[in-house]
Formats: structure tokens, sequence, C-alpha cells
């Protein structure tokens, strides 16, 4: 059973389908890429599975389960969360604080006891601190760990959007864009923490424009155009592929 | 140092207040700022912290004192019960008022907000049965500390000072409990952003609600301690003019900021009163404080002194300046949804 | 059933009453996504300027009505660049406290200047009726129809047809598009906030006639008005006239057969079951995130 199944997404804006009947299925454990020209449905497809926009047509199922009317929130619970195009951080948390809040969402506590401050509250709030120093040290953020995240350079803000992502250990992140507007050593390094963290087990489904990145990176590429799949493949039969060729560069 | 001295100084000022202000008039007078500074408070909870602008506040605190006109002087209860008792049913009210208000995003839902709080008032004024409508409830029973007949009554407006002392710091502890923390620390990030909130696990609709319920709750208890104080209940508690007076609050003390509001729920309370100034004039400025306020400085006073505050450090500490510049470069974008 | 024949058309004139008032905010939503509170206190000075003109100054009717709308055009003007502009690309929460604090201004900058006992200003169309079988209608009621109908019908035209009405619906439809291609955002804004303001005028002119004006008579009608605006779908005009005419005949009816008391819980009673089935109102599209 693949982890994440898209089945026949269709999602038009003015009657005009951004995505049209898409059918994409990703394993537990890959790297999936996903190119496409500008305009070309990608982060709409990323918006219809974690339910930011609703879909016209279709069925995403997560894990087996149906997920397509499933709220947000949920999905994050049940281990399906991302990043987004146009980064998002909570600024006026510190860096620390944004791991921490979200790990918290995912630990078993109610809110009487945090009303209260109970004692196994301190409990999972040193836990989450435990986990949250280690995500800033494996991203190396620790020098700003108590700066709030609205004072952040744009890098720094992306790489905190990834750790508050894998923090709390999904089972699959979609990151849209994770190397737009950074600097080449930064994306080597983006490029080491997906992987570390894909053999720690976290399957991940990418949207990029950088072609050497998202081709060294992942083990199968699905191309778009006009909402629709063109290609699909390992990235060495992709790159040679006349259809993506053209889809690119006009050729 | 100076901060130490600060809060006993702070206490004794306080707790000594009714020595030195011997004068009814004053002595009402700063009741009724103590009384503004819970009612604005329990509105921050929700209103400030969490962005949802109800204008339903007021429906919360007069239903509080209405719950306490009606009961009181029926069961001769002990205020105490009669604060939790309003609270309580006040936070049932909310709940329901929360379910069809709460599907409706910004602007929608402020408006359903106001259409409700028009139809409780509605109800206060027209079921004349229950609340004598606009004859109001009077000779609601001074507080009485135990219970019916019990000689513990509190009538002084000595006690009555003392005993919004109490109400606030009550208040001021729940509404630190509920905005630091945790809970805190969630609300916080569903202020900066709601949808990534929702992609972190958390859920926003349950947590909106439940500093709506809170706040309301606050509301009730206060108000229903209001009503002992008066000793009288009219439909007005429920009206448009004290959602006028929290906003004015509220935002001019700097949303999400405790002790601004504080501050300048005493100032604005007493000052025009010591200045006998003609309500209608006093609204109207207020109006235009309150406009200058949300468009000039949407972090309020506070946000004012605290900027002016950054400005004075960064140009005496090398040290901080990359920070503070980075951070003008982002106070622009994101540093409160009220200035999005 | 003579009864219910009157209350249905007291709804109907009602519903062409809040209809007028909420048109303007419903515009004024659709072309800037933003609710103006103070729009019932324009309601309320149209009203005064009525008075003024008519009872006071003895203009005729007909003309004391012209130059009460001309007037309130051009407050409208005045509000949108002293209240509105600032606030354009704010949060809802600013524009709300914002136009609330213009409308406490203006409620008692009127009582300031007028007090607070209501004026009246009969015409010889509110003092007439008209008599259909045993149904009494005041001509000045009929006079509400004739002009919301009229004016609507003038409304879309121009919204159709003139350029300054296709500019307001291109920026409704995308305002950053818009201003790439070079719409002049502030002058349409300005011209809506006139239409707006127009209209309340219209209602006001017609309608105090028929009631009286106190400085907070815009409150109640802006309510309704408002329930109206969300009934109908945000912004969509069309959606909000009908919703405006449901709101109305309800209230009548619900004046004469349930509880007149209760007659102004209504309209919110209706918003609030329809809310719960639609949150999107009756004639809105569903807005995503
Ligand atoms: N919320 C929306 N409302 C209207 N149209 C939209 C919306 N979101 C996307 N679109 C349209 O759908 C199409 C696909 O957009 P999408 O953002 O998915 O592209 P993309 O592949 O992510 O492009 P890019 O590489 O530039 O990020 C575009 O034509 C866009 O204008
Ligand atoms: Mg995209």
């Amino acid at each position: 059973m693949a982890l994440l199944e898209i089945q026949n997404l269709t999602k038009s804006f003015y009657g005009i389908p951004a995505v049209d009947h898409l059918n994409l299925s990703i394993e537990r454990g890959e790297v999936t890429g996903l190119i496409g020209p500008n305009g070309s449905g990608k982060t709409t497809i990323f918006n219809c599975i974690t339910r930011h926009l609703e879909s016209d047509e279709g069925v995403i199922l997560f894990k087996g389960k149906d997920i397509t009317h499933t709220a947000p929130y949920r999905l994050a619970l049940s281990g399906l969360t991302r990043t987004f195009q146009t980064i998002r951080v909570f600024s006026e948390l510190t860096v620390l604080e944004n791991l921490l809040v979200a790990l918290q969402q995912h630990q078993e506590d109610s809110v009487i006891s945090r009303l209260l401050r109970s004692p196994s509250i301190r409990k999972f709030e040193r836990v989450a601190r435990e986990k949250a120093d280690e995500a800033l040290e494996f991203v190396e953020l620790t020098y700003v760990r108590d700066l709030k995240a609205g004072h952040l350079s744009y890098g720094q803000r992306k790489l905190l959007a990834l750790a508050s992502c894998f923090v709390f250990e999904p089972d699959i992140i979609l990151l849209d864009e994770p190397t737009a507007a950074v600097n080449p050593t930064m994306i080597n390094k983006i490029k080491e923490h997906i992987r570390i963290l894909n053999q720690k087990g976290i399957t991940f489904f990418i949207i990029e424009h950088n072609m050497e990145f998202i081709m060294d990176l992942a083990r199968r590429i699905i191309v778009l155009e006009q909402g629709q799949k063109i290609a699909e493949g390992e990235p060495r039969d992709i790159q040679t592929n006349e259809m993506v060729l053209e889809a690119y560069f006009g050729r | 140092m100076g901060k130490k001295l600060l809060l006993p100084l702070l206490v004794i000022i306080l707790l000594g207040m009714p020595l030195i202000v011997r004068l009814p008039y004053f002595l009402h007078i700063l009741i009724l700022s103590a009384m503004y500074v819970a009612y604005a408070l329990s509105y921050d909870i929700s209103a400030g912290h969490l962005g949802s602008v109800s204008l339903a506040h007021p429906a919360f605190f007069g239903t509080g004192a209405y719950v306490t006109g009606i009961l009181a002087p029926m069961f001769g209860t002990p205020f105490w019960a009669n604060f939790l008792l309003a609270a309580a049913l006040v936070m049932i009210l909310a709940f329901i008022m929360a379910q069809p208000a709460f599907r409706l995003a910004d602007i929608s839902f402020a408006i359903v907000t106001l259409g409700l709080a028009v139809s409780l008032q509605l109800v206060a004024q027209n079921w004349v049965e229950l609340t004598r409508g606009p004859m109001c409830i009077n000779n609601i029973p001074a507080v009485s500390l135990f219970s019916k007949g019990s000689s513990v009554l509190l009538s002084s407006l000595q006690g009555y000072y003392y005993l919004f002392l109490l109400v606030n710091i009550v208040v001021i502890v729940i509404y630190r409990l509920v905005t630091t923390g945790r809970i805190g620390r969630t609300f916080t990030a569903i202020r900066n952003d709601e949808i990534l909130s929702a992609t972190q696990g958390i859920n926003v609709l349950r947590y909106k609600q439940l500093a709506f319920l809170i706040g309301a709750a606050l509301a009730g208890g206060v108000g229903s301690i209001w009503a002992h104080y008066m000793t009288v209940v009219c439909p007005d508690y429920l009206g448009l003019s004290y959602t006028l007076n929290l906003l004015i609050i509220v935002f001019i003390g700097g949303v999400t900021n405790y002790r601004g509001i504080i501050v300048t729920a005493v100032v604005l309370t007493i000052v025009p009163e010591v200045l006998r100034v003609a309500p209608s004039i006093r609204l109207i400025l207020y109006g235009i404080l309150l406009f200058l306020a949300i468009v000039l400085m949407p972090e309020g006073l506070a946000g004012l002194v605290d900027s002016v505050r950054r400005r004075l450090r960064k140009s005496t500490s090398e040290l901080q300046s990359a920070a503070a510049e980075n951070q003008s470069a982002s106070d622009s974008n994101d540093a409160t949804p009220f200035s999005e | 059933m003579d009864i219910f024949i009157l209350h249905l058309i007291n709804g109907i004139t009602l519903g062409a009453m809040y209809a007028l008032v909420a048109t303007g905010l419903s515009v004024v939503f659709g072309v800037l996504r933003m609710v103006n509170f103070a729009h019932g206190d324009l309601f309320m000075l149209s009203g005064y300027l009525l008075v003024f003109l008519y009872v006071e100054k003895g203009v005729p009717y007909g003309l004391a009505v012209v130059f009460t709308v001309a007037g309130m055009v051009l407050v409208g003007f005045l509000f949108e660049r002293i209240v509105i502009r600032p606030v354009v690309h704010r949060t809802w929460r600013i524009q709300l406290i914002a136009t609330l604090a213009a409308s406490i201004v203006l409620t008692n900058l009127a009582i300031l200047i007028w007090g607070t006992t209501p004026r009246q200003a009969p015409t010889i169309l509110s003092q007439n009726v008209f008599r259909v079988a045993s149904v009494n209608i005041s001509y000045q009621r009929i006079l509400l129809l004739v002009v919301a109908v009229v004016s609507f019908l003038l409304l879309t035209w121009f919204v159709q047809k003139t350029r300054t009405g296709k500019a307001m619906r291109a920026i409704s439809q995308n305002r950053e598009a818009s201003v790439v291609y070079g719409l002049d955002i502030h002058g349409i804004s300005s011209i809506t906030f006139g239409i707006g303001s127009g209209f309340a005028a219209l209602a006001a002119s017609i309608i105090t006639p028929l009631y009286s004006v106190e400085p907070t008579v815009g409150a109640m009608v802006m309510m309704k008005a408002l329930a109206a605006v969300i009934l109908g779908g945000l912004g969509h005009v069309r959606g909000t006239i009908y919703a405006a005419v449901l709101l109305g005949i309800t209230e009548a009816l619900f004046a004469g057969y349930v509880s007149y008391p209760f007659r102004d819980a209504a309209a919110f009673i209706v918003l609030i079951f329809v809310l719960l089935l639609r949150p999107q109102g009756i004639f809105g599209r569903k807005v995503s995130i």
C-alpha cells in the first residue's frame, strides 16, 4: 500500500483547471520530486493534499485512509505536514518556541493539565526541549535559539520551517521549493539534511525548480504541465525525456 | 533594584488607597476602573491573543449581571457562589453562541457576534416577567460572604474596593495562566499564522473557542459582582456602548499587553470623570483617539513605548544594532496580526 | 388574509429599505473587501440633512431629496479620504475598529448638534394612503419601492456598462492585477464610497418621513443591513438585495404573528440558521483558506 495516493485529482480556478485528473502515488521511504514550469499546478496539488484548498474531484488516500476532507491539523497529527512556498514561521515566538509549539501538539497532555501546569507537563516540556534542541543542533540554528523568528534572515527561516516539520517526526513532509533563494552552500546543507532525515524513515515529496538538486536527491521524478502528469520516472530517464525538454525549454 | 521595589510599592499604594481617597465619589471611580481592568482583560484573552474580535462581550458581562440580579434576591446565596454560577452559565451561553459564530471567518464572525449580542439585549428588554425589561432589576442584595441572613454583609465602599482588587487578582492570575506557557504559546502561534498552525497539528478552532469561553466566563463573573455593587441591572449592560469602551481600552492599551491594558483602563476611567467631560464629548474624543491609535500604532501605547525603548537601546549598543536592523525590516511585514 | 397582505406589504417596504442601505455596504465590500461600520451613521446624517433642508429651510421635498443625496455623495468622498484610505491595506480587525471609531464619533457629534429628541419630516405622500381592498398603504411606501427598483436598475447599468463600473468589477475580482493594469484604485474607492453613501442617503430621504430620525437610528438599520450583506454572500450585491427583502418580509411576518417586541431579532435568527447550513451565505461562493 502506498503511503500517499492521489486518484483523479482535479482543481479549477474560474473554470480553468490548475490540476487536471491527476493520479500519483508515493511509497513509504521514498524521496519524490515534483517538477514543472511556473503555474503548472504544483503548489495547488500540495494545497489540495493538505486541504488548504477544497479539491473539485478526486480522492486522496494517506496510509490507506481517505483524507480528501480531513482538516489540516488532523493530517499533521496523523503524520503529514508541509512547508510553504512563501516561508511561514511564527514571527512573535522565538526559534526554540517555534519548535516547541509544534512538538507539544503531538504530546498527549490535556488542556486542564496545561492550565494547572501539572508535573506531567513539566516532563513533557523537558522532553520537548530536548528534541527541539537536537533539531536546532541538526540544522545549525542553535546560535539563534532565543531570537524571535520574525528577526531571522530568509535562509534561517527556511531552515526553521524545515525543522518545525521534522521535529515531530511525521511520516511524510511535503516541501515546496526548499532551495528557492538560497545560496549554494546552504543548498548542499539542505540536501544533506533531507538525506539524513530520509534515512531515518521520513518520506519526502518535494517541489523544486533546481534540477541539479532534485535529480541528485530524488529517486523518482514526476513532471507536471498544465495540471497534467506528462512524465514520471528515474532522474536519468526524465533528463533525456523529449516531452520534458519541450515543456521546460520549449524545444 | 528599581524593579524589585516597584511591586511592593504598588501593593502598598493599592491597599492604602481607601485611606487616602475618602470621598465616596472618588472611591466609586476607583471601583469602576477596577471593574474595567478585569472586564477589559477578560476581553483581551480572545480578542487580543487570538484576534477573534467579538462584539458580544458585553452580552456575557450583562448576562452574568442578570443571572445574579435574578437569582441572588431569590436564594440569598453568597457572592462567590453567584460569581461561580454566573461564570458557569455564561460559559454555556458562550459555547452555544460559538457554534454558529466560529464557523465564520474574520469580519463575518464579528457581525454575527454583534447580531447575537443585539438579540440577547432584546431579550433583556422584552422578557419583562424575567428581567423587568427597561424598568431594570433593583434591590439586588449587597455581597454576603456566607448565606442568607448571615450578618457578614459587605456594603461599604471600602469593602467593595477590596473585593474588586481581589477580583482583579483572580482575573489576572487566570489571564496569565492561559496566555503564557504551553497554551499561551499556542495562542501566539495561532495569532501569528493560522495556516501554519494547522499544518503543525494545532486545532485552531478549539483553541479559539477555548479562549472565547474563558473570556466569557470571566466577564460573566465580573458582571455578577458588578450587579451586587450597583444593586441594579439594566438592559443597556448588554449594549454596544460597552463594546466600544472595551475596544478603546484594549486597542489603545495594546492587544496582548496586560500591563498596557490595566494602565489604560484606569487612566481612561479616571481622567474624564475628574475632568467632568460631557459623555458625548468624551466619546467623540475617545473615538478619535481610538482611530488614531489603531491607524498609527497598532500595537497600542505599550507598543509605542517599546519601540521608543528599542530605538534608545539601538543607539547605545553596537551589539544589538544588527538584530534590531533585521527586525525593523521584518516589523513592517508581520510584527502582529494587527499590523500585517 | 387582509392582515397577511398588510404584513407582506410592510415586509416588502421594510426589505426595500434594508436593501437600499445594504447595497451601499455590499458595493463597498465588493470593491474594497471591507465592511464599513459607520454606514448606519451615514444613513443617520442623511436623515438630518433632509430634515434640515426640507423642514427647516422649506426646500420642496423632491429637491430636498436630490440635495441630500448629492450632499451625502460628497460626504462619502470625504469619509473615504479621511477614514477609509488610511486603513485600506490593513487587516479586517483594524478596518473594523477604525470604522467603529468613526461611527462613535458621528453618533455623538449628532447628539451634540441635534440632541436626542427624534425629528420628523412628514410629507404629503407619507400622510396620504392608498387603499387596495381594505388595506391602507401610504404613498411614501410606494415611492420607496419605486425608488429602490429604479436605483438598483441604475446601479446595474452603471456597473455593467460604464468604464468606472467595469473598473470596480475588475478591482473586486483581482486587486493586485488591477494595480498592475494601472487602474486608479483610490479614485475608484472614492467613487464606491460616494455610491454607498448616496444609497444610504436615498434610503434615509424616503424613510425619514415615514418614521423619524435620531442619532442612534442608524445602528439598528445598519445591523439588519449587515445581516443582509452576510446572508446574501459578502460582496454579492444582487444576493444582498434578495436577502434584504427576505429579511424584511420575515421581520414583518414575525412581528405580526410571532412576537412584536422581538421582531428585531428575526433577522438574526434567520441569519444564524442559514449560516449553520451555508457558512458562505445564500448566494456566496465558498472562499477557501
Ligand atoms: N487560490 C487561487 N486562486 C486562483 N487561481 C489560483 C490559485 N492558486 C493557484 N491558482 C492558479 O493555478 C495555476 C497553478 O498555480 P500553482 O501555484 O499551483 O503553480 P506552481 O506550479 O506552484 O507554480 P510556481 O512554480 O510558479 O510556484 C496558476 O495559473 C495560478 O494562477
Ligand atoms: Mg508553486
